[in-house]
């Protein structure tokens, strides 16, 4: 635009005419009213020729960095731009003129109501074009939350009268750990999608750490918010990883409503519920004490039951007050007066108390007692310790933190530092017990499995048997109450727990080789020829090679234990059983025990070849050495335990 | 009296107390409980009886307690006697259990006389 427009007043005002049909306001500025603006006057005082040009009715002046007017004034150039006013949108133009020498400003304005015309294309990149620089700045590029950096500078200070939960994706260390980053990235997607999901465009959600997000919901109805908590838990937990079928997701929410306070306020007290959701995981806590319904669901739980529980140790009751008054709004509180009742407690509630404070110089048993005893059951390392003392020597304190303690507190103590310190300690534990279930759970479900394919394996042979299918659930009760007895009778066979169990799971294969006999042999009625019976005896030796084929897993203990039993369940003490002749301790023992286990079982039950007879008369048949000679100190077994078998 | 006053009057800094007991509520509760703690009688029997442990361990454990109530002056003396009586030797600490008494005294008055 060029600058040097210069006009006569006439030309000016009849400039200004037009102007106003077109525009909403339009007005020229002299110099005084130029300056008067300059100084922050914002309400122009006009003179009386210029009033008439007046439309701009704002009470405050924008302020001089970004006022148009003075912009263009020092330019002497043309600019523009868009203003609210209220929730009034307007356009304004300054352009810089002289009107008969003098300088002026003319000021356009127009406003952009609805009769302001742009398509929904256009609106949309006019939105996106203004709205991206936000985007960049406060959105987490990964799941297109708000970001820390969004709740540092516009959220954490304010007031709101909101619901505000903090939700708190479980065991995502191991998701991330486990299955990589990648996946650890689209399960928090797939997360955050589904929080958006369940909530309203109102609604705020910001990544408020790495696997944490705060939640506030402006103006919920507490009802309403408590049945949205449950449902985002709810839907979370049904969730599908894309990729990832096998992943089933879940988190802790702690949810409260902030009335108007400091949103900080409400998120420090929603993080406490959250941790305490912790505790079990896959939950909703919410402050209040809640209707039965939602109890019964199982979600939404009860504050009493999951506060964590701390036990106080100082021999003074008025230490232990003024302790249990700083924490017990937030925990349950344990009290003991003396090292010996500290062990008596921990002994009775185990785990269940989530820290201890320790005081160091007691009657009875003192604090260091309390901790060289703690060590010995390494409960030190599931159980924190705080201790409180007011002997802060440099060596009580290093023998102290020696000892495992989490943190030491000196006395005088304070209220504030008492509670953060307790608080974190507990905070950092949780994680570390909700990991140690789940490692465990994990350990578990895997050995389930394994019973259950070994079961369907043994079952298959049964089957084909004609066998009622208890059998192998029989020798497998009885393989192991023999291994119990006997390695409580003699230490000669040295074996480990672990080869206890290894053998007793291994028994149900023991007849895996009947695989290989022909039908009309292993279900025949009568008594077998001679020929027929080798073929039956052959099932020892094909159920061996069956494993030896396996290839892979030969080295494994499992594979060791079952060859010896399939192959050598019917050799006998004294060399005559089949197919080696092996005699004595030739036979592994694995193998001996599971031949009692089987020829007492296949007495007291029916086959096709022989009818049941009773338990008193098998042990009797056994013990005769009616089914071959078993090794005397297996038969001594059989007699001790025959009253559980019964 | 005042609480403050109280303190104040034990040369005791009631500020500190209050900055990390939290509330004037709280102060008053336990300063009054005080009045009824055992710890004071337990040292005094542990000495008559010539129990060096146990009195070592009152007086330890009554130090605890002026500390975390901001009983500055009750504190010095009994953190003195604690330091004395250490090694469980009741002999020789006499001057310092007057101190403790007197202190004790005073404190206890100054208790009472809160409104």
């Amino acid at each position: 635009m060029d600058a040097g427009i210069k006009e006569t007043k006439e030309q000016a005002l009849k400039e200004m005419e037009l102007f106003k049909t077109v525009f909403d306001g339009a007005r020229l500025l002299d110099m005084h009213a130029l300056q008067l603006i300059g100084k922050g006057l914002g309400s122009y005082s006009l003179t009386e020729s210029e009033q008439k040009f007046d439309f701009w009715e704002k009470e405050h002046p924008c302020n001089n960095d970004s006022c148009i007017v003075l912009q263009a004034l020092r330019d002497k150039d043309v600019h523009t731009k868009l203003e609210f006013i209220g929730s009034q949108l307007y356009e304004v133009t300054a352009r810089y003129m002289e009107v008969e020498g003098e300088p002026y400003v003319l000021e356009l304005v127009k406003r952009m109501d609805d009769n302001y015309m742009i398509d929904e294309n256009q609106r949309e990149k006019l939105l996106r074009h203004f709205g991206g620089y936000h985007e960049q700045l406060y959105k987490d590029a990964l799941t297109g939350a708000y970001n820390r950096r969004y709740f540092e500078e516009k959220i954490r200070k304010s007031t709101v009268s909101a619901g505000v939960a903090m939700i708190d994706l479980d065991d995502f260390k191991l998701y991330n750990d486990s299955f990589g980053h990648d996946t650890g990235d689209v399960v928090l997607i797939t997360f955050v999608n589904i929080i958006k999901n369940c909530t309203r465009k109102t609604d705020m959600l910001i990544r408020y750490g790495g696997d944490e997000f705060l939640l506030i919901m402006p103006g919920i109805k507490e009802e309403n918010f408590k049945n949205k908590l449950l449902q985002i838990l709810e839907e979370v937990h049904r969730a599908d990883v894309p990729g990832h079928g096998g992943l089933r997701l879940s988190a802790s929410i702690g949810g409260v409503l902030s009335n108007g306070s400091v949103i900080e306020d409400a998120i420090g007290r929603a993080d406490k519920l959250m941790y305490q959701a912790k505790n079990r995981k896959n939950m909703v806590v919410t402050e209040d004490n809640l209707v039965a319904n939602d109890i019964k669901k199982g979600m939404l739980c009860d504050r009493e039951k999951i506060r964590q529980l701390i036990l106080i140790v100082d021999d003074s009751e008025l230490n232990r007050t003024l302790l249990s008054e700083m924490l017990k709004d937030d925990f349950r509180i344990l009290e003991a007066s003396n090292g010996r009742e500290c062990l008596d407690a921990l002994e009775q509630y185990g785990m269940g108390i989530s820290l201890v404070l320790l005081d160091i110089n007691m009657p009875v048993m003192d604090g260091f007692e309390v901790l060289v005893q703690m060590n010995r059951n390494h409960w030190i390392e599931d159980i924190p310790v705080v201790m409180i003392s007011s002997d802060d020597t440099e060596s009580n304190i290093k023998r102290a933190y020696d000892m495992g303690v989490s943190d030491y507190i000196r006395r005088p103590f304070d209220a504030q530092v008492v509670f953060r310190r307790v608080f974190n300690t507990i905070k950092l534990y949780a994680k570390q017990r909700r990991l140690i279930t789940l490692v465990t759970d994990q350990i578990d479900e895997k050995e389930k499995n394994n019973q259950i394919m070994i079961r369907i394996l043994s079952q298959i042979v049964e089957f084909r048997n004609g066998e009622s299918g208890l059998h192998v659930e029989h020798i497998n009760i009885l393989t192991g109450l023999l291994l119990e007895r006997l390695v409580q009778k003699t230490d000669h066979y040295d074996l480990t727990w672990s080869d206890q169990y290894m053998i007793t799971l291994a028994s149900a294969l023991h007849d895996i080789g009947k695989i290989g006999i022909d039908d009309k042999i292993l279900n025949k009625p009568g008594r077998l020829t001679k020929e027929e019976f080798e073929i039956m005896k052959s099932h020892t030796l094909i159920g061996a090679s069956i494993l030896e084929n396996l290839g892979l897993y030969q080295e494994e203990p499992l594979i060791k234990t079952a060859y010896q039993i399939c192959r050598w369940h019917h050799e006998r003490y004294d060399g005559k059983g089949y197919p080696d002749g092996l005699r004595g301790d030739e036979i592994p023992i694995s193998a001996q025990v599971v031949s009692v286990a089987d020829v007492y079982d296949a007495l007291v039950n029916e086959r096709v070849y022989k009818k049941a007879i009773t338990h008193e008369k098998a042990i009797e048949m056994i013990l005769n050495g009616e089914c071959g000679v078993f090794n005397p100190i297996l038969l001594e077994c059989l007699v001790d335990i025959k009253d559980k078998i019964y | 009296m005042t609480i403050k006053e109280a303190y104040e009057s034990i040369e005791s800094n009631y500020d500190n107390v209050l900055k990390r007991l939290g509330s004037e509520g709280m102060i008053k509760r336990f300063a009054v409980k005080f009045i009824d703690d055992p710890t004071f009688g337990e040292l005094k029997n542990a000495l008559a009886a010539g129990d060096g442990e146990s009195a070592f361990r009152a007086a330890h454990t009554m130090k605890g307690i002026c500390l975390n109530l901001g009983f500055d002056k009750l504190y010095e003396v009994s953190a003195a006697l604690t330091e004395q009586l250490r090694g469980c030797k009741i002999a020789g600490s006499e001057v310092m259990y007057q101190q403790v008494v007197e202190q004790y005294d005073r404190l206890i008055a100054a208790i009472k006389a809160i409104d």
